[in-house]
Protein backbone atom coordinates (compact mmCIF):
# COMPACT_ATOMS: atom_id res chain seq x y z
CA UNK A 1 0.00 0.00 0.00
CA UNK A 2 2.94 2.38 0.54
CA UNK A 3 4.98 1.85 -2.12
CA UNK A 4 1.78 1.92 -4.52
CA UNK A 5 1.00 5.66 -2.59
CA UNK A 6 4.85 6.74 -2.81
CA UNK A 7 4.80 5.35 -6.83
CA UNK A 8 0.95 7.02 -6.73
CA UNK A 9 2.57 10.73 -5.44
CA UNK A 10 5.86 9.95 -7.69
CA UNK A 11 3.92 9.94 -11.05
CA UNK A 12 1.66 12.62 -10.10
CA UNK A 13 4.48 14.73 -9.52
CA UNK A 14 6.18 14.11 -12.60
CA UNK A 15 2.69 14.78 -14.57
CA UNK A 16 2.94 18.08 -12.70
CA UNK A 17 6.94 19.11 -13.49
CA UNK A 18 5.73 17.84 -18.02
CA UNK A 19 2.62 19.87 -17.81
CA UNK A 20 4.91 23.21 -16.65
CA UNK A 21 7.72 22.30 -18.76
CA UNK A 22 5.35 22.34 -21.91
CA UNK A 23 3.21 25.06 -20.29
CA UNK A 24 6.68 27.45 -20.48
CA UNK A 25 7.58 25.61 -24.28
CA UNK A 26 4.17 27.21 -25.74
CA UNK A 27 4.43 30.34 -23.67
CA UNK A 28 8.12 30.64 -24.80
CA UNK A 29 7.20 29.75 -28.95
CA UNK A 30 3.84 32.09 -29.07
CA UNK A 31 6.06 34.67 -27.57
CA UNK A 32 9.16 34.13 -30.07
CA UNK A 33 6.65 33.98 -32.47
CA UNK A 34 4.71 37.26 -31.72
CA UNK A 35 8.58 38.99 -31.58
CA UNK A 36 9.10 37.52 -35.00
CA UNK A 37 6.24 38.80 -36.34
CA UNK A 38 6.75 42.32 -34.72
CA UNK A 39 10.42 42.54 -35.56
CA UNK A 40 10.79 45.39 -38.41
CA UNK A 41 14.87 46.25 -39.50
CA UNK A 42 16.57 49.07 -37.56
CA UNK A 43 15.82 51.24 -40.47
CA UNK A 44 12.06 51.40 -40.44
CA UNK A 45 11.12 51.07 -36.65
CA UNK A 46 13.98 50.72 -33.94
CA UNK A 47 15.54 53.92 -32.36
CA UNK A 48 18.78 54.43 -31.24
CA UNK A 49 20.40 57.31 -29.13
CA UNK A 50 23.07 58.98 -31.44
CA UNK A 51 24.96 62.63 -31.04
CA UNK A 52 26.00 64.51 -33.78
CA UNK A 53 30.46 64.95 -35.11
CA UNK A 54 29.48 68.04 -36.53
CA UNK A 55 26.76 71.54 -36.65
CA UNK A 56 24.30 70.29 -38.66
CA UNK A 57 21.28 71.84 -40.28
CA UNK A 58 18.00 69.80 -39.46
CA UNK A 59 15.60 69.64 -43.08
CA UNK A 60 11.91 69.59 -43.04
CA UNK A 61 12.44 66.85 -45.77
CA UNK A 62 14.96 64.47 -46.43
CA UNK A 63 16.89 66.66 -48.92
CA UNK A 64 19.15 69.66 -48.36
CA UNK A 65 16.68 71.80 -50.66
CA UNK A 66 13.78 71.71 -48.36
CA UNK A 67 13.42 74.11 -45.53
CA UNK A 68 15.78 73.96 -42.73
CA UNK A 69 13.87 73.67 -39.10
CA UNK A 70 16.82 74.41 -36.78
CA UNK A 71 20.56 73.87 -36.60
CA UNK A 72 21.68 71.35 -34.49
CA UNK A 73 24.79 71.89 -32.55
CA UNK A 74 28.02 69.10 -32.49
CA UNK A 75 27.91 66.63 -29.87
CA UNK A 76 23.76 67.46 -29.08
CA UNK A 77 22.20 64.14 -28.38
CA UNK A 78 19.69 63.16 -30.87
CA UNK A 79 17.50 59.88 -31.40
CA UNK A 80 17.59 58.13 -34.83
CA UNK A 81 14.18 57.15 -35.72
CA UNK A 82 14.74 55.43 -39.18
CA UNK A 83 16.58 56.38 -42.51
CA UNK A 84 15.80 57.11 -46.20
CA UNK A 85 18.71 57.48 -48.77
CA UNK A 86 21.25 59.26 -46.89
CA UNK A 87 19.43 61.23 -44.47
CA UNK A 88 18.10 60.18 -40.76
CA UNK A 89 14.85 60.98 -39.62
CA UNK A 90 15.33 62.44 -35.68
CA UNK A 91 14.06 63.50 -32.90
CA UNK A 92 16.39 66.22 -30.73
CA UNK A 93 16.61 66.95 -26.78
CA UNK A 94 13.97 70.22 -27.51
CA UNK A 95 11.50 68.02 -29.30
CA UNK A 96 12.23 68.58 -33.00
CA UNK A 97 11.84 66.26 -35.53
CA UNK A 98 12.99 66.34 -38.81
CA UNK A 99 16.05 65.24 -41.32
CA UNK A 100 19.83 65.41 -40.73
CA UNK A 101 22.24 63.75 -43.06
CA UNK A 102 23.65 60.19 -41.91
CA UNK A 103 27.60 61.37 -42.29
CA UNK A 104 26.79 63.75 -39.69
CA UNK A 105 25.49 61.36 -36.84
CA UNK A 106 27.07 58.75 -34.53
CA UNK A 107 25.59 55.88 -32.63
CA UNK A 108 26.48 56.28 -28.70
CA UNK A 109 28.53 53.01 -28.11
CA UNK A 110 26.41 49.71 -26.80
CA UNK A 111 27.98 48.21 -23.45
CA UNK A 112 30.75 46.04 -24.05
CA UNK A 113 29.69 42.52 -24.29
CA UNK A 114 30.84 40.14 -21.67
CA UNK A 115 31.07 36.65 -23.66
CA UNK A 116 30.63 34.93 -26.78
CA UNK A 117 28.36 34.71 -29.02
CA UNK A 118 26.31 31.18 -29.60
CA UNK A 119 24.91 31.05 -33.50
CA UNK A 120 21.32 30.30 -32.06
CA UNK A 121 21.49 33.27 -29.52
CA UNK A 122 23.47 35.43 -32.49
CA UNK A 123 21.06 34.63 -35.46
CA UNK A 124 18.16 34.95 -32.62
CA UNK A 125 18.97 38.32 -31.68
CA UNK A 126 18.41 39.77 -34.65
CA UNK A 127 14.82 41.00 -33.48
CA UNK A 128 16.75 42.51 -30.62
CA UNK A 129 17.87 46.06 -29.48
CA UNK A 130 20.79 44.72 -27.43
CA UNK A 131 23.54 42.48 -28.23
CA UNK A 132 23.28 39.11 -26.65
CA UNK A 133 25.68 38.36 -24.06
CA UNK A 134 25.81 34.96 -23.41
CA UNK A 135 28.29 32.28 -24.08
CA UNK A 136 27.13 29.17 -25.84
CA UNK A 137 30.39 27.72 -26.81
CA UNK A 138 31.53 29.35 -30.21
CA UNK A 139 34.98 30.89 -30.26
CA UNK A 140 36.33 34.03 -31.30
CA UNK A 141 38.74 34.53 -34.39
CA UNK A 142 42.05 36.40 -33.22
CA UNK A 143 46.13 36.34 -33.96
CA UNK A 144 46.06 33.37 -31.61
CA UNK A 145 43.63 31.56 -33.39
CA UNK A 146 45.98 32.28 -36.54
CA UNK A 147 48.70 31.10 -34.88
CA UNK A 148 47.62 28.04 -33.95
CA UNK A 149 45.36 27.05 -37.35
CA UNK A 150 46.47 24.30 -39.84
CA UNK A 151 45.27 24.76 -43.27
CA UNK A 152 42.15 22.71 -43.07
CA UNK A 153 41.53 21.63 -46.87
CA UNK A 154 37.93 19.83 -46.33
CA UNK A 155 36.66 22.70 -45.13
CA UNK A 156 37.88 24.08 -48.27
CA UNK A 157 36.07 21.65 -50.45
CA UNK A 158 33.08 22.80 -48.79
CA UNK A 159 33.29 26.02 -49.73
CA UNK A 160 34.05 25.04 -53.20
CA UNK A 161 31.13 22.70 -53.10
CA UNK A 162 28.72 25.73 -53.03
CA UNK A 163 27.77 25.95 -56.42
CA UNK A 164 24.78 28.32 -58.11
CA UNK A 165 24.86 28.87 -61.75
CA UNK A 166 24.89 32.47 -63.67
CA UNK A 167 21.22 32.07 -64.78
CA UNK A 168 20.34 31.25 -60.52
CA UNK A 169 22.21 34.54 -59.95
CA UNK A 170 19.97 36.33 -62.70
CA UNK A 171 16.92 34.88 -60.88
CA UNK A 172 17.90 35.60 -57.73
CA UNK A 173 18.58 39.64 -58.68
CA UNK A 174 15.23 39.22 -60.47
CA UNK A 175 13.24 38.26 -57.51
CA UNK A 176 14.77 40.56 -55.31
CA UNK A 177 14.19 43.41 -58.15
CA UNK A 178 17.88 44.17 -58.32
CA UNK A 179 19.07 45.97 -61.29
CA UNK A 180 22.63 46.76 -62.65
CA UNK A 181 22.91 50.54 -62.73
CA UNK A 182 24.85 50.80 -65.61
CA UNK A 183 25.48 54.49 -65.08
CA UNK A 184 27.88 54.19 -61.84
CA UNK A 185 31.30 52.77 -62.20
CA UNK A 186 33.41 51.08 -59.85
CA UNK A 187 36.74 52.54 -59.58
CA UNK B 1 83.81 21.16 -36.25
CA UNK B 2 81.93 19.62 -33.48
CA UNK B 3 80.56 16.34 -33.87
CA UNK B 4 77.13 17.93 -32.83
CA UNK B 5 77.44 20.66 -35.36
CA UNK B 6 78.36 17.92 -38.27
CA UNK B 7 75.16 15.77 -36.97
CA UNK B 8 73.27 18.82 -37.57
CA UNK B 9 74.92 19.86 -40.83
CA UNK B 10 74.62 16.52 -42.38
CA UNK B 11 70.83 16.06 -41.06
CA UNK B 12 69.80 19.36 -42.75
CA UNK B 13 71.40 18.08 -45.83
CA UNK B 14 69.68 15.13 -46.34
CA UNK B 15 66.32 17.05 -45.36
CA UNK B 16 67.81 19.32 -48.66
CA UNK B 17 68.18 16.63 -50.82
CA UNK B 18 64.75 14.80 -49.74
CA UNK B 19 62.41 17.34 -50.77
CA UNK B 20 63.49 17.51 -54.37
CA UNK B 21 61.09 17.03 -56.72
CA UNK B 22 60.29 15.50 -60.31
CA UNK B 23 59.76 18.41 -62.80
CA UNK B 24 56.05 19.65 -63.27
CA UNK B 25 54.42 23.26 -63.60
CA UNK B 26 51.32 25.01 -62.87
CA UNK B 27 51.41 27.97 -64.71
CA UNK B 28 54.82 29.66 -64.47
CA UNK B 29 55.71 27.52 -62.13
CA UNK B 30 58.07 24.79 -62.23
CA UNK B 31 57.00 22.42 -58.89
CA UNK B 32 59.77 20.50 -59.59
CA UNK B 33 62.15 23.01 -58.31
CA UNK B 34 59.55 23.22 -55.38
CA UNK B 35 61.57 22.88 -51.90
CA UNK B 36 60.68 23.63 -48.56
CA UNK B 37 63.28 24.89 -46.94
CA UNK B 38 62.34 28.58 -48.23
CA UNK B 39 65.66 28.73 -50.07
CA UNK B 40 63.53 29.63 -53.20
CA UNK B 41 62.37 32.86 -53.17
CA UNK B 42 59.26 33.92 -55.17
CA UNK B 43 59.33 36.48 -57.72
CA UNK B 44 55.81 38.15 -56.14
CA UNK B 45 55.66 40.10 -59.77
CA UNK B 46 55.17 37.40 -61.37
CA UNK B 47 52.14 36.00 -60.51
CA UNK B 48 49.88 34.93 -63.11
CA UNK B 49 45.64 34.25 -62.45
CA UNK B 50 46.29 30.37 -61.76
CA UNK B 51 48.45 31.16 -59.13
CA UNK B 52 46.56 33.78 -57.44
CA UNK B 53 43.73 31.90 -56.88
CA UNK B 54 45.50 29.10 -55.88
CA UNK B 55 47.46 31.12 -52.84
CA UNK B 56 43.79 32.44 -52.09
CA UNK B 57 42.74 28.31 -51.79
CA UNK B 58 45.67 27.72 -49.26
CA UNK B 59 44.74 30.96 -47.74
CA UNK B 60 41.27 29.84 -47.15
CA UNK B 61 42.04 26.44 -46.27
CA UNK B 62 44.10 28.33 -43.51
CA UNK B 63 41.24 30.88 -42.25
CA UNK B 64 39.06 28.14 -42.48
CA UNK B 65 41.54 25.58 -40.13
CA UNK B 66 41.30 28.95 -37.67
CA UNK B 67 37.29 28.77 -37.54
CA UNK B 68 35.19 26.23 -39.95
CA UNK B 69 32.35 26.95 -41.58
CA UNK B 70 29.09 27.73 -40.24
CA UNK B 71 27.57 24.47 -40.57
CA UNK B 72 24.11 25.68 -42.65
CA UNK B 73 24.32 24.82 -45.94
CA UNK B 74 20.81 27.17 -47.04
CA UNK B 75 22.75 30.70 -45.10
CA UNK B 76 26.33 29.46 -46.84
CA UNK B 77 23.90 29.47 -50.46
CA UNK B 78 22.00 32.67 -49.79
CA UNK B 79 25.66 34.37 -49.12
CA UNK B 80 27.20 33.15 -52.24
CA UNK B 81 24.01 34.06 -53.96
CA UNK B 82 24.48 37.67 -53.01
CA UNK B 83 28.19 37.64 -53.07
CA UNK B 84 28.22 36.14 -56.75
CA UNK B 85 25.38 38.90 -58.06
CA UNK B 86 27.94 41.52 -56.44
CA UNK B 87 30.77 39.86 -58.42
CA UNK B 88 29.47 39.49 -61.39
CA UNK B 89 28.89 43.52 -61.55
CA UNK B 90 32.42 43.78 -60.77
CA UNK B 91 35.10 44.36 -62.70
CA UNK B 92 36.26 40.25 -62.34
CA UNK B 93 33.41 38.84 -63.14
CA UNK B 94 34.85 35.66 -64.28
CA UNK B 95 37.17 34.58 -61.22
CA UNK B 96 35.82 31.56 -60.08
CA UNK B 97 34.00 33.49 -56.88
CA UNK B 98 33.38 31.38 -53.64
CA UNK B 99 32.24 33.17 -50.07
CA UNK B 100 31.41 31.35 -47.16
CA UNK B 101 30.58 32.32 -43.33
CA UNK B 102 32.89 31.33 -40.51
CA UNK B 103 31.33 30.33 -37.62
CA UNK B 104 32.93 32.70 -35.17
CA UNK B 105 32.09 35.08 -32.11
CA UNK B 106 34.65 37.87 -33.81
CA UNK B 107 32.85 40.59 -36.19
CA UNK B 108 35.48 40.03 -38.72
CA UNK B 109 35.13 39.45 -43.21
CA UNK B 110 37.84 38.16 -44.86
CA UNK B 111 39.00 37.72 -48.26
CA UNK B 112 41.53 35.84 -50.03
CA UNK B 113 43.08 36.00 -53.29
CA UNK B 114 41.19 34.15 -56.76
CA UNK B 115 37.70 34.96 -55.22
CA UNK B 116 37.14 33.49 -51.57
CA UNK B 117 35.46 36.05 -49.43
CA UNK B 118 34.34 35.15 -45.90
CA UNK B 119 31.82 36.67 -43.71
CA UNK B 120 31.89 35.88 -39.42
CA UNK B 121 28.44 34.37 -37.96
CA UNK B 122 29.17 37.48 -35.37
CA UNK B 123 29.15 40.22 -38.53
CA UNK B 124 25.91 38.30 -40.10
CA UNK B 125 24.83 38.87 -36.67
CA UNK B 126 25.27 42.83 -36.83
CA UNK B 127 23.24 42.83 -39.63
CA UNK B 128 19.62 43.60 -40.60
CA UNK B 129 18.99 43.42 -44.18
CA UNK B 130 20.76 42.05 -47.57
CA UNK B 131 22.31 45.31 -48.68
CA UNK B 132 24.25 45.54 -45.56
CA UNK B 133 25.44 42.20 -46.12
CA UNK B 134 25.87 42.91 -49.26
CA UNK B 135 28.19 46.04 -48.22
CA UNK B 136 30.04 43.56 -46.07
CA UNK B 137 30.66 41.56 -49.27
CA UNK B 138 31.54 44.37 -51.83
CA UNK B 139 34.67 46.11 -49.48
CA UNK B 140 36.08 42.26 -49.78
CA UNK B 141 35.18 41.98 -53.26
CA UNK B 142 37.52 45.21 -54.20
CA UNK B 143 40.07 43.58 -51.96
CA UNK B 144 40.11 40.39 -54.07
CA UNK B 145 39.38 42.36 -57.34
CA UNK B 146 42.18 44.84 -56.65
CA UNK B 147 44.57 42.78 -55.90
CA UNK B 148 45.48 44.27 -52.38
CA UNK B 149 46.59 40.89 -50.95
CA UNK B 150 48.91 40.13 -54.15
CA UNK B 151 50.48 44.15 -53.29
CA UNK B 152 50.73 43.16 -49.46
CA UNK B 153 53.38 39.90 -50.10
CA UNK B 154 54.99 41.86 -52.98
CA UNK B 155 55.97 44.76 -50.82
CA UNK B 156 55.46 43.59 -47.17
CA UNK B 157 57.93 42.15 -44.86
CA UNK B 158 56.67 38.88 -45.80
CA UNK B 159 58.24 39.34 -49.44
CA UNK B 160 61.61 37.50 -48.28
CA UNK B 161 59.66 34.75 -47.18
CA UNK B 162 57.69 33.87 -49.82
CA UNK B 163 58.47 30.09 -51.89
CA UNK B 164 56.97 29.02 -54.40
CA UNK B 165 55.56 26.27 -52.73
CA UNK B 166 52.86 29.04 -51.51
CA UNK B 167 51.53 29.15 -55.05
CA UNK B 168 50.73 25.05 -55.56
CA UNK B 169 47.79 23.46 -54.60
CA UNK B 170 47.37 20.47 -51.79
CA UNK B 171 46.60 17.93 -54.17
CA UNK B 172 49.50 18.80 -56.61
CA UNK B 173 52.23 19.25 -54.03
CA UNK B 174 51.00 15.48 -52.93
CA UNK B 175 51.33 14.45 -56.38
CA UNK B 176 54.49 15.58 -57.13
CA UNK B 177 55.84 15.07 -53.75
CA UNK B 178 54.19 11.83 -52.81
CA UNK B 179 54.57 13.37 -49.38
CA UNK B 180 51.17 12.22 -47.42
CA UNK B 181 49.67 14.53 -44.26
CA UNK B 182 51.68 12.68 -41.98
CA UNK B 183 55.27 13.46 -43.06
CA UNK B 184 57.21 16.25 -42.27
CA UNK B 185 57.57 17.51 -45.87
CA UNK B 186 53.95 18.27 -46.08
CA UNK B 187 54.26 19.31 -42.50
CA UNK B 188 57.14 21.81 -43.62
CA UNK B 189 54.83 22.90 -46.95
CA UNK B 190 51.67 23.10 -44.56
CA UNK B 191 53.32 25.34 -42.00
CA UNK B 192 55.00 27.69 -44.79
CA UNK B 193 51.21 28.14 -45.85
CA UNK B 194 50.29 28.94 -42.15
CA UNK B 195 52.76 31.29 -41.17
CA UNK B 196 52.03 33.21 -44.96
CA UNK B 197 48.43 33.52 -43.72
CA UNK B 198 48.99 34.38 -40.05
CA UNK B 199 51.26 37.04 -41.51
CA UNK B 200 48.88 38.47 -44.42
CA UNK B 201 45.67 38.74 -41.94
CA UNK B 202 46.84 39.80 -38.74
CA UNK B 203 49.09 42.59 -40.13
CA UNK B 204 46.12 43.85 -42.59
CA UNK B 205 46.17 45.06 -45.42
CA UNK B 206 47.73 48.71 -45.98
CA UNK B 207 45.39 51.56 -45.05
CA UNK B 208 44.69 52.73 -48.59
CA UNK B 209 43.77 49.86 -49.73
CA UNK B 210 41.39 49.62 -46.90
CA UNK B 211 39.78 53.32 -47.74
CA UNK B 212 39.94 52.06 -50.92
CA UNK B 213 37.85 49.28 -50.70
CA UNK B 214 35.09 51.27 -48.96
CA UNK B 215 35.27 53.78 -52.08
CA UNK B 216 34.82 51.24 -54.72
CA UNK B 217 33.04 48.96 -52.20
CA UNK B 218 29.56 51.09 -51.83
CA UNK B 219 29.97 51.51 -55.45
CA UNK B 220 30.28 48.43 -56.17
CA UNK B 221 27.07 48.29 -54.16
CA UNK B 222 24.82 50.94 -55.85
CA UNK B 223 25.91 49.42 -59.15
CA UNK B 224 24.22 46.05 -58.03
CA UNK B 225 21.19 47.76 -57.32
CA UNK B 226 21.53 47.83 -53.58
CA UNK B 227 20.95 50.73 -51.17
CA UNK B 228 24.82 51.89 -50.63
CA UNK B 229 23.86 53.55 -47.65
CA UNK B 230 23.36 50.76 -45.93
CA UNK B 231 27.67 50.38 -47.00
CA UNK B 232 27.43 53.72 -43.99
CA UNK B 233 25.29 51.79 -41.65
CA UNK B 234 27.14 49.45 -41.23
CA UNK B 235 30.04 51.50 -39.99
CA UNK B 236 28.11 53.50 -38.27
CA UNK B 237 27.11 50.04 -36.19
CA UNK B 238 30.21 48.80 -36.10
CA UNK B 239 31.61 52.60 -34.48
CA UNK B 240 28.57 52.23 -32.12
CA UNK B 241 30.02 48.74 -30.45
CA UNK B 242 32.62 49.47 -27.43
CA UNK B 243 36.07 49.76 -28.55
CA UNK B 244 37.33 47.83 -26.55
CA UNK B 245 34.58 44.64 -26.97
CA UNK B 246 37.24 41.45 -28.10
CA UNK B 247 34.78 40.95 -30.73
CA UNK B 248 36.63 43.82 -32.58
CA UNK B 249 40.15 42.91 -31.30
CA UNK B 250 41.49 41.73 -34.95
CA UNK B 251 39.26 43.81 -37.19
CA UNK B 252 40.20 47.19 -35.31
CA UNK B 253 43.78 45.92 -35.59
CA UNK B 254 43.35 45.38 -39.11
CA UNK B 255 41.81 48.24 -40.34
CA UNK B 256 41.72 52.37 -39.67
CA UNK B 257 38.50 52.68 -37.24
CA UNK B 258 34.89 53.11 -38.64
CA UNK B 259 35.20 56.83 -37.53
CA UNK B 260 38.26 57.16 -40.01
CA UNK B 261 36.71 55.15 -42.41
CA UNK B 262 33.60 56.90 -42.42
CA UNK B 263 35.18 60.42 -42.93
CA UNK B 264 36.62 59.16 -45.25
CA UNK B 265 34.00 58.19 -47.33
CA UNK B 266 31.65 61.41 -46.57
CA UNK B 267 34.24 63.68 -48.99
CA UNK B 268 33.20 61.00 -52.12
CA UNK B 269 29.96 59.93 -51.95
CA UNK B 270 28.11 63.11 -53.08
CA UNK B 271 27.29 61.41 -56.50
CA UNK B 272 25.51 58.52 -54.50
CA UNK B 273 23.12 60.80 -52.78
CA UNK B 274 20.06 60.79 -54.95
CA UNK B 275 20.61 56.69 -56.00
CA UNK B 276 17.89 54.72 -54.22
CA UNK B 277 18.37 51.37 -54.42
CA UNK B 278 16.87 47.55 -52.57
CA UNK B 279 17.09 46.95 -49.07
CA UNK B 280 15.85 43.26 -49.16
CA UNK B 281 15.40 43.18 -44.86
CA UNK B 282 12.65 40.87 -45.59
CA UNK B 283 14.28 38.12 -48.00
CA UNK B 284 17.43 38.92 -45.98
CA UNK B 285 15.48 37.53 -42.30
CA UNK B 286 13.58 34.46 -44.40
CA UNK B 287 17.30 33.17 -45.26
CA UNK B 288 18.77 33.98 -41.93
CA UNK B 289 15.64 32.32 -39.54
CA UNK B 290 16.00 28.95 -42.46
CA UNK B 291 18.36 27.87 -39.59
Amino acid sequence: MINFKSTYLTFMALLLVNSMTLSLLIVNKAHANNKNESSQPLHSSKTRDAQLVKSSKLYKKANNQSEVIETILANEPVIVHHRQRAWYFVATEQKLTGWLSMLNVRFNGVAKRTGELGVASAFGSLTKNTLPTQSTGIRGFDEADLKKAKADFKELALVNAFQITPSQVKEFALQGQLKTNTNIEVK
Amino acid sequence: MKARHLVLFIFFWVLLISCKTTSFKIGNLDVGNLVNQGVNVFNANNIDEEQEIQFGENMSAVLLGARPLYKSEEINLYVNQVGLWLASNSERPDLPWHFGVINSSSINAFAAPGGYVFITSAMLNQLTNEAQLAAVLAHEIIHVVEQHHLDAIKEGAMRDALTESLFVSVDAYQANTGASSKKKEYKAWSKQISNAAQDLYSKGLNRDDELQADQQGIRLLARAGYDPFAFITNLQVLQGISADDSSLALLYKTHPTPEQRLTALSHNIDELSTISGELLAKRFQKNIYSL
